[in-house]
This record gives C-alpha cells, sequence and structure tokens, in this order.
C-alpha cells in the first residue's frame, strides 16, 4: 500500500492502539483516502469476529482445589513472612549467643576455677541452648563450678546436680548470658585453641603386667579409658605391655606423671596437632549447610510440582550427606581434642640368660628325622630301578651292539 | 480492576477479586503455551501463589501485565522442561486446532477464525490471543512478551492480513468503515 501511513500504523489507528496526536494524524489521512478506509474498516470487522471467536471458545479455568490453596495462601503470606522473618532473627542471636558462650564461658569459668581452687583447668562443654539453663557435662566437680558462676552473680536461680550424666554434671538455673560472656571476655582474651596431644613413653619396670594394671586404674579414675591393650611374652619369659589409654586433655599432665612413679622411663615423647583451623571451619560449613538445608525445606514445602520436588528432594540429601559427614568428622575432632592419647611400653629389666638353650636336645626327635631320610633314600632308589627296567627295550640293544663292536676290535 | 477500588480490599479479597477476574484467560493463555491442560493449570496456580507473596502496591498499577508476564515465563520454563514444542521464537510450525473445542465451535465463522489462528506462527497467535481474548493494549503485549512496540505492531498487522485473506469473502469493510 503506497501512502504515508502503512497496514501497521492503520492496524494500530483501528484497533485504537495509538496516542491522540497520531490517532488525529492517521485519521485525517484516513478520511481522505478510501483505500485506507477500506483497510480500516476491514481491520476494524476482523477485530469484532476475533473477539466474537475468542469469547465463544470453551473457557479453560482452574479446579476447585487450586483455587482454595491460592486464597489460603493469600491469607498467610503477610504474616508468613513476619514470622520468618523474626524465627530468623532469632534463631541468628541465639547462635551467636550460643557459640559466643560456648567459646567464653567455659574459659571465664576455668580461669575462676583454676585461680581459686588452683586445679587443673576444666573445660565446660555447653549444651540446651541459655534459655535460663546452664549445662556442665563431663567435668569433676560440676556443681561446685555452677555455684561458682552463681555466686560471680551470672546465675540467679538454684543449683542443680546431675547424676544422670555420670556423676559429674550440674544444671544452673537462671544464667544471666549476657553478664557472663561480658565479664568472662574481660578476663579471657586468648582465643581457644584445639590441640590433639598424643604422648609416647617407655618405661622399665621389674613387673610390666602390673604397672600395666595400674596405669589402667588410674586413667580410668581420671575419667578415661583403654583403646588398646597389647602384651607379649619373649623366650626367656620376660613380658612386654603396650597400652594405649585415653583420658581427658587437661588430666594428661597429671597421667604423664603419675607414670614416673612406675619405673625407669627409658623414653618420653609429647605431640600436640593444632587443628583450630580445621575445627572453626567445620563449624562454619556445619552453620552454612545448616541454613541450605532450612532453605530447600522451606522450597520443598512451597513447591506443588512433582519435577521441583524431586529436584529438591535430591539436593536436599546431598546437602544431609555433606552435613553428617562434617558432623561425623566434627564429633570425631571433638573426641581426639577431649581426650589425650597415652601409649606406655612397660618392658621388664632383662635377665641372666637360661643354661639350657630354649631349643633342648631330643632323641625321639632326631631318630625320627634319620627313619623319615632313609624311608626317603629308599623312595628314591627303588624309582630309578623302576625306570631303568622299564627302558630296557631302548637302551639293552644299544649296549648290546657297542659290546659286539668293541669286541671285533679287541680281537683285531 | 481499577487500584482505588481494590485498595481498600483486604489481601485475601484483593487476590480473590483478580483470581476471579483473570483465572480463565490466564488458564487458556497457559494452555495456548504448553498445551496441556493440567499443566496450565499448574503454570495459573503458580502465578496467583507468586502474586500472593508479591508486593500488592509495586505490581497493582501494572497488574495485568505483570500476571501476564509472569505466567508466560512460568509456562515457557515449564513447556521447556517438558519439551512438548520447540522454541517459540524460532517455531513457524502450525498448531493443529483443539479437537474438543472444534466441536464446541457453533459459529460457523467463529470456527474459521480459530482455524486460521491456529495456522499463524506461534508469536503472531499469542500476540493476537493477548489482544483480543485478553484485551491487552499494545504496550502491556510487548511487555509480556518481552518485545519492542514496533514488533508487537508488525504481528497483529500480519495476524489481521492473514485473516483478512482467509475469510475475505465473510467481510463488508464498507459497513464498518461507515459504522
Amino acid at each position: 500500500m503506497k501512502s504515508f501511513f502503512d497496514e501497521e500504523a492503520l492496524a494500530a489507528y483501528a484497533l485504537d492502539q495509538l496516542d491522540t496526536s497520531q490517532h488525529a494524524a492517521v485519521s485525517e489521512f484516513v478520511e481522505s483516502n478510501a483505500a485506507a478506509r477500506e483497510t480500516v474498516g476491514t481491520y476494524r470487522q476482523l477485530a469484532r469476529l476475533a473477539k466474537t471467536a475468542m469469547k465463544s471458545a470453551p473457557q479453560l479455568e482452574l479446579d476447585e482445589l487450586r483455587r482454595k490453596r491460592i486464597l489460603q495462601q493469600a491469607k498467610e503470606p503477610g504474616r508468613k513472612r513476619f514470622t520468618l522473618k523474626r524465627v530468623g532473627a532469632v534463631a541468628a542471636a541465639a547462635v551467636l549467643l550460643v557459640v559466643g558462650a560456648a567459646i567464653l564461658v567455659p574459659n571465664a569459668t576455668q580461669h575462676k576455677a583454676a585461680s581459686s581452687t588452683g586445679e587443673p583447668q576444666t573445660r565446660l562443654a555447653v549444651e540446651g541452648g541459655f534459655n535460663g539453663v546452664y549445662g556442665a557435662k563431663g567435668v569433676e566437680k560440676a556443681p561446685e563450678l555452677g555455684r561458682q558462676l552463681e555466686s560471680l552473680g551470672y546465675a540467679t536461680g538454684s543449683v542443680a546436680d546431675r547424676p544422670d550424666r555420670g556423676g559429674t554434671g550440674a544444671d544452673v538455673q537462671g544464667v544471666d548470658v549476657n553478664g557472663a560472656i561480658r565479664g568472662i571476655a574481660s578476663s579471657s582474651p586468648q582465643p581457644d585453641r584445639y590441640l590433639i596431644k598424643t604422648a609416647f613413653v617407655s618405661i622399665e619396670t621389674d613387673d610390666a603386667r602390673k604397672a600395666a594394671a595400674d596405669f589402667r586404674a588410674q586413667a580410668t579414675a581420671l575419667g578415661g579409658f583403654v583403646s588398646n591393650l597389647n602384651e607379649v611374652t619373649d623366650g626367656l619369659g620376660r613380658h612386654l605391655v603396650d597400652i594405649e589409654v585415653r583420658v581427658p586433655a587437661d588430666k594428661l599432665d597429671g597421667a604423664l606423671q603419675a607414670l614416673d612413679a612406675f619405673g625407669k622411663v627409658l623414653n618420653r615423647q609429647v605431640n600436640a596437632q593444632d587443628v583450630t583451623k580445621e575445627y572453626v571451619d567445620n563449624e562454619s560449613r556445619i552453620r552454612n549447610l545448616s541454613k541450605t538445608e532450612e532453605r530447600l525445606l522451606d522450597h520443598l514445602s512451597k513447591t506443588s510440582m512433582i519435577e521441583n520436588t524431586l529436584k529438591i528432594e535430591t539436593e536436599l540429601n546431598r546437602v544431609r550427606e555433606q552435613l553428617e559427614l562434617i558432623q561425623g568428622r566434627q564429633r570425631v575432632l571433638s573426641h581426639r581434642v577431649a581426650f589425650s592419647s597415652i601409649t606406655a611400653t612397660f618392658t621388664e629389666a632383662p635377665k641372666a640368660e637360661s643354661v639350657v638353650p630354649a631349643q633342648s636336645f631330643s632323641i625321639g626327635k632326631v631318630s625320627t628325622e634319620a627313619v623319615r631320610s632313609l624311608v626317603g633314600f629308599g623312595r628314591v632308589l627303588i624309582t630309578k630301578l623302576i625306570w631303568v627296567g622299564v627302558w630296557i627295550p631302548v637302551w639293552a640293544p644299544i649296549l648290546l651292539v657297542g659290546w659286539l663292536i668293541w669286541r671285533r676290535f679287541a680281537r683285531v | 480492576m481499577e487500584g482505588m477500588r481494590t485498595a481498600l480490599l483486604t489481601r485475601e479479597d484483593w487476590v480473590a477479586a483478580v483470581l476471579a477476574r483473570y483465572e480463565q484467560p490466564l488458564v487458556q493463555y497457559a494452555y495456548c503455551i504448553v498445551h496441556d491442560v493440567e499443566l496450565a493449570r499448574d503454570v495459573v496456580q503458580d502465578t496467583f501463589l507468586q502474586l500472593c507473596r508479591a508486593n500488592r502496591a509495586k505490581i497493582e498499577d501494572q497488574l495485568g501485565a505483570w500476571l501476564y508476564t509472569v505466567c508466560r515465563n512460568r509456562a515457557l520454563t515449564v513447556r521447556r522442561k517438558e519439551s512438548r514444542m520447540t522454541n517459540l521464537a524460532d517455531a513457524n510450525v502450525a498448531v493443529a486446532p483443539d479437537d474438543s473445542s472444534a466441536a464446541a465451535m457453533q459459529d460457523e465463522t467463529s470456527r474459521r477464525v480459530l482455524a486460521v489462528l491456529a495456522k499463524l506462527p506461534l508469536e503472531q497467535q499469542e500476540a493476537f490471543r493477548l489482544k483480543f481474548q485478553d484485551d491487552l493494549n499494545y504496550r502491556e503485549i510487548s511487555r509480556v512478551m518481552n518485545v519492542s512496540l514496533g514488533k508487537v505492531s508488525t504481528l497483529m498487522k500480519d495476524a489481521l492480513n492473514a485473516l483478512r485473506m482467509e475469510l475475505k469473502s465473510e467481510l463488508n469493510p464498507a459497513r464498518e468503515t461507515k459504522s
């Protein structure tokens, strides 16, 4: 169409999609151009037909279940988002508090306990959050430490012994956690170090088995346990006992000193492996993976598509697998940090050699060996004779021819 | 649906009103893309669930375009996953009209219009449906389809010309011009 306004403009005009100025210009053009007028008329008629056709097509709609779900969701989002925000903020604050307190409270308690009682420093394991309850586990005289917290003004409530935790735990009600953290922070500027301590000691003693048994009893009394035991007796009846025990890390020095009493220390070696970085990294990865898991669970609860559900569940499994791996490694690390290993080798002093050799002379044994040798010789001899007899057809003619030839030359 | 009137509604009432207004056209629109009624319903359900989570103040002024855009994106994602059709932008393959729809057609002209529409390239079909089925203007269509205004204008002109060629005998432009 050869005109100032092309068909696109005329279509837009017919469908009333032009702004006022464009509309006026096209309108003027259409008024003056019969072909354009006809095109616009056709477009308008087609538009009307199209609308009618669209309306006459069967209408698809949502089913009642989906409609209800949408309306149900419409009731919730505002409240839900608010709740999620609140829960997120509270959870983040709780995590910060727990982590901070887990690092600082034990240090402060150790510091106070050590300074006031002169006992070796003790680690406290914190559990159960800090909403008024402080838990001390795996610690000797934990109730006393709890009462110290109370006396320092960090706990306002009662102190209860917890024999169900091996007789060494305590719960302290009404702990002022923030106060404890502030007070403790000023007294423990050094960050925690996570060390895996391993000791090897060789001891010469009169009675290795008794020494090993006594050492074992001492380790158990210190809250430790035996993880490996190996006993050897040599030809002279000397005993050698290897025993590996795990004792609480803070009891390592005491246990090593106790070993001096068992005899002459031939060798002593103490190693410390610093795993602080790995420990902290694992903590961080556990936190991140836990958050990822929460987010995936959140998505899972919202999605309705089976495909999405399957994908989220696959990802969720992967995250949980990683989380469990790291948590497992973290538990191992924690245990190895909490319990130091001592490998003690108890040997007995060398004794005078016996006059009689270890393997003594025996007539019966010699006779038996001689008879066995004779029987063996007889077997070999008979075997050879059988072979010679069977091969007669081969060697006898050769021998005969050889003898005849020799006899003729001998005559000559 | 004017913002002034709906501003006083609670979120639930507002969503219910939007649902009543846009449910059918959106399912129809999603169906044209995914070609499966249940998938189309899923798509529209997701669209409305997203509406429930959306900031009402931000989208209310352009609600129609927003809904169609979300619905289209979701439908295209679903369609890609389902691999039921080729890429919309590249495809020029005619789509066979739905048998049940055709059977339900009472008006012969309407049936022919839909038959012609079904033979159009998919982009033209989509623009055409958004205009005549869902009453969106060119600007809204360009936003929903993520194309320029000029492209929408071209698509619409081409679709109308294709219809004009097929329905030549039934058209009476003179009467329309006078009216």
